[in-house]
């Protein structure tokens, strides 16, 4: 008897933890966050059953300029047929992460994949993608680790521990999350927390309102602002970004020094396997707020823009100038286009798209 | 390197796996090359400070062995005191003193503009001068033998699990643990086990997010109400308690890992009634240091040289309150190079010398009628107490503390956003004081009632859950590990 009871003592100590961890494991597949395919699972999604035909690659502005709704059915109204388009802009994000992205997509699917369009944002050297980087570049932004996780194939991975220019500190942790990704509990561990303190925020206040009717709700969301690609809405954030953007602009002004080889870069081997899987690349210039625009009026980066000219000339690659004119206000965070002026913005790049198709190729896409 | 950093789980995994399977004097040498390795991460060039630190102590302390003349001992504890106090004085202090003479020559209308030289400051660099001092003092003062051993004394200034931030480990209480061997024991790893996880829940899960709303609370700039500042202040105080305590039960953990016992460093804190027990419950191992090297010379020092009571206070009252005022004062200031710091230490010193007057009065009136105030509301009172001195404590600067005071009695209205700032004081505090209420500082957990039968898996799992769940991505460092 009293072996049977030590015996269960230790069970307990096997059988409590495993249930737990399957409870929450359980739990957390079933929430909304985690079935929600965002980014490249999102595009994964999409090239599993049609064909993807454009493609816009960026940070944070890129998710905020670019409506995808708005290029589709300016592009179905100009073309006549029913397109596809993902918006992969998305804060945080590396150039690395990019390019593992869309060679996972044209690995996967290649027949729905060839002869996709991309956009890329031009190269400011504002967003939080260094364009100009290479291999032994950082790979991840250490607050966003998980986000390298779902492109990494083995080799990716080995790369990674040699190669990259990440700390070590930050390596491990990849590693860790790598080995514990088929856990969604560990996997979505950071978008769990995320909406987990907004719902029990939410629900907090509603007790407080009950009690205290002279305190309104500040709405949610308010703010002109879209919310996605890692996009930040809250008042604190606001105030955050803003002081960023102007922190931001200096330092990138201070770290800025002139670039040239731009064939060594994984941005150019990002174009060059777009370009061997029939795919075609354009640029196009970013609406931005005086506070980054500071940037990229610097003698530097004048520089910098002539040599990238000279290499896009190199390869038949074209810079897209959309004819749309903005004002600081039209960034509530100084730093991301407003959410009502993304539309208008997206349908003059489509424009600028098509004029450059139809005089450099001569034929016509307009709607007959 | 920092226990919450992902370099040290495989750095700690090492360090284990080869400890047990090395004889004792391997052990050590592992230990402080480990200690090096985990300082040097930092910036390896800051490793040159802590090894003149350990040489210097070492050989004045041999040097004091050598020698009965008191003159000469003094010679060489001069040294090391010199030594070390000069180094963590241009460290942590030049630039402080350089803007301070700024600051007050121009009182005088002087405008002297001198360099602030912008030094780095070395981490942990206060905790290990204040070990290797100890060490010199209680050899000079005949309380221990000096240790012959480099690698042992050595080990004992750069010991991994407290070099960052403490425990401030006496060295009559650490060289013994370092000079003799050490074995393995499951009791004792199981404690640490424990101690390691707990430190880690209260870190990740409670300092961190309670920080993150501190954080904003506390932005400069911000206009905040007298609820918010009120908020704000009871969330840091418990973010510095579970930053500290947090870091604290780790090293403790590791160091019970590797068969090493070491003094506890908090007690529940928060439960004290008044300033001296809150003293005796928090950063229990500066408090004893400051007391034995500070305070008691100070007030021997000074009852030498009042002459005559003041008005109805005693010498030795005088003496005391001068004592209890320069040490809170320079306590203060080892925390860091502000006036926030000065000023949160010279709060305590008041608080202290105000309550030894006050029960000096009590007992002189003994026999008059006592009004009796219940214990719950004494700890409710003299937490908002403390939670002034924290106000202090955690401000930019003097400026935004003075500010925060003002409002938090004449502003005190609801703010929109309130959900924002209680929700983490609603939400991850509940969780610390049950498991604070449950476990009562203790360092195993078997003998509280309910962890053989289904409580002890549940609370192991549910930690190790929240920590999966709650810990803030991407994390903060330690508090005390700037000091």
């Amino acid at each position: 008897m009293r072996n049977f009871k030590s015996k269960l003592i230790i069970i307990q100590w096997i059988i409590i933890p495993i249930a737990l961890f399957w409870v929450a494991e359980t739990f957390v597949g079933r929430t909304k966050p985690v079935r929600e395919k965002v980014w490249y699972s999102r595009a994964d999604e999409i090239a599993s059953n049609v064909k993807l035909d454009y493609i816009f690659v960026g940070s944070s502005r890129v998710a905020a300029a670019i409506n995808e709704r708005a290029f589709e059915d300016f592009m179905r109204q100009q073309l006549n047929r029913r397109i596809e388009c993902q918006n992969m802009g998305q804060g945080y994000s590396t150039i690395q992460q990019h390019y593992m992205g869309i060679r996972n997509l044209f690995e996967k699917y290649p027949d729905r994949m060839a002869g996709a369009v991309f956009f890329f944002e031009a190269p400011g050297e504002m967003a939080n993608i260094p364009y100009y980087t290479d291999w032994n570049g950082k790979w991840i932004n250490s607050d966003r680790i998980q986000m390298l996780i779902p492109f990494l194939q083995l080799k990716d991975y080995f790369n990674f521990m040699l190669k990259s220019g990440d700390e070590w500190g930050d390596k491990v942790h990849t590693s860790f999350k790598y080995l514990l990704n088929p856990f969604k509990l560990i996997r979505h561990r950071e978008k769990l927390k995320e909406q987990l303190d907004i719902y029990l925020r939410s629900e907090l206040m509603d007790i407080i309102i009950k009690y205290n009717r002279n305190l309104i709700r500040e709405k949610q969301g308010a703010l002109d602002l879209a919310r996605k690609g890692g996009i930040k809405t809250a008042d604190v954030d606001i105030r955050r970004y803003k002081k960023m953007a102007e922190d931001f602009a200096k330092e990138m002004m201070d770290a800025e020094h002139e670039f040239s080889d731009w064939d060594h870069t994984i941005l150019w081997q990002l174009i060059q396997m777009i370009e061997a899987k029939h795919g075609r690349v354009f640029f196009f210039y970013m609406p931005v707020s005086s506070a980054q625009k500071r940037v990229f009026d610097s003698p530097v980066h004048k520089e910098n823009e002539k040599l990238f000219d000279k290499q896009l000339k190199k390869y038949n690659l074209v810079i897209l100038q959309p004819d749309f004119s903005y004002v600081d206000s039209d960034f509530p965070d100084s730093w991301h286009l407003r959410s009502s002026r993304s539309g208008e913005f997206t349908r003059k790049l489509g424009e600028a798209y098509l004029k450059y198709i139809n005089t450099s190729t001569g034929m016509t896409y307009k709607k007959q | 390197m920092s226990f919450n950093s992902f370099v040290f789980l495989p750095f700690i995994l090492v360090i284990l796996s080869l400890y047990y399977i090395m004889p004792h004097r391997k052990q050590n040498l592992l230990l402080l090359v480990g200690g090096y390795v985990f300082y040097g991460a930092w910036d390896f060039r800051i490793l040159f400070l802590i090894i003149i630190s350990t040489l210097v102590d070492y050989w004045a302390a041999l040097s004091m062995e050598r020698i009965t003349s008191i003159a000469r001992k003094r010679f060489y504890l001069a040294i090391s005191l010199i030594v070390n106090l000069g180094i963590l004085g241009f460290f942590k202090y030049a630039d402080f003193f350089i803007s301070g003479a700024s600051d007050f020559l121009a009182l005088f209308s002087l405008k002297v503009s001198l360099p602030v030289l912008n030094i780095i400051l070395p981490a942990a660099i206060s905790f290990y001068t204040f070990k290797t001092l100890s060490y010199t003092i209680d050899v000079y003062r005949g309380q221990i033998p000096p240790t012959h051993n480099i690698v042992d004394y050595a080990l004992y200034v750069s010991f991994f699990p407290q070099l960052t931030a403490g425990p401030i480990e006496r060295a009559s209480a650490l060289i013994p643990q370092i000079s003799t061997p050490r074995s393995f024991s499951k009791d004792k790893f199981i404690e640490g086990l424990w101690l390691i996880l707990w430190g880690f829940f209260k870190k990740l899960v409670i300092s961190d997010n309670l920080g993150l709303m501190v954080n904003i609370v506390f932005e400069p700039g911000r206009n905040v109400t007298g609820v918010e500042i009120l908020l704000g202040v009871y969330a840091f105080a418990f973010q510095v308690y579970c930053d500290f305590s947090g870091y604290t039960d780790i090293a403790r953990g590791i160091g019970k890992l590797l068969g090493f016992e070491t003094v506890l460093n908090f007690n529940l804190p928060y439960i004290s009634r008044n300033p001296v027990e809150f003293w005796n419950r928090w950063h229990i191992s500066l408090s004893t240091w400051l007391r034995d090297y500070i305070f008691l010379p100070v007030v021997y020092a000074s009852m030498r040289r009042i002459k005559k009571p003041l008005g109805r206070l005693k010498v030795e009252n005088q003496a005391y309150i001068v004592g209890t005022i320069i040490t809170m004062l320079l306590g203060g200031l080892w925390h860091g190079a502000k006036w926030t710091f000065v000023a949160w230490g010279g709060f305590h010193g008041l608080l202290l010398a105000g309550h030894h007057v006050m029960t000096r009065k009590k007992k002189r009136k003994k026999k008059a009628k006592k009004i009796k105030i219940p214990g719950f509301i004494k700890i409710v009172v003299f937490f908002h107490i403390t939670c002034i001195g924290w106000l202090f404590f955690r401000a930019d600067n003097m400026a935004q503390a003075w500010e925060f005071l003002r409002r938090l009695f004449l502003n005190f209205s609801l703010p929109a956003n309130i959900a924002e700032t209680i929700f983490p004081l609603v939400f991850y505090l509940p969780m610390l004081l049950i498991f604070e209420a449950w476990l009562q500082n203790c360092d195993d957990p078997r003998q509280r009632p309910g962890w053989k039968v289904i409580l002890g898996p549940l609370a192991v799992s549910l930690i190790l859950l929240g920590i999966v769940l709650f810990s803030v991505p991407g994390g903060q460092g330690f508090i005390y590990a700037q000091f």
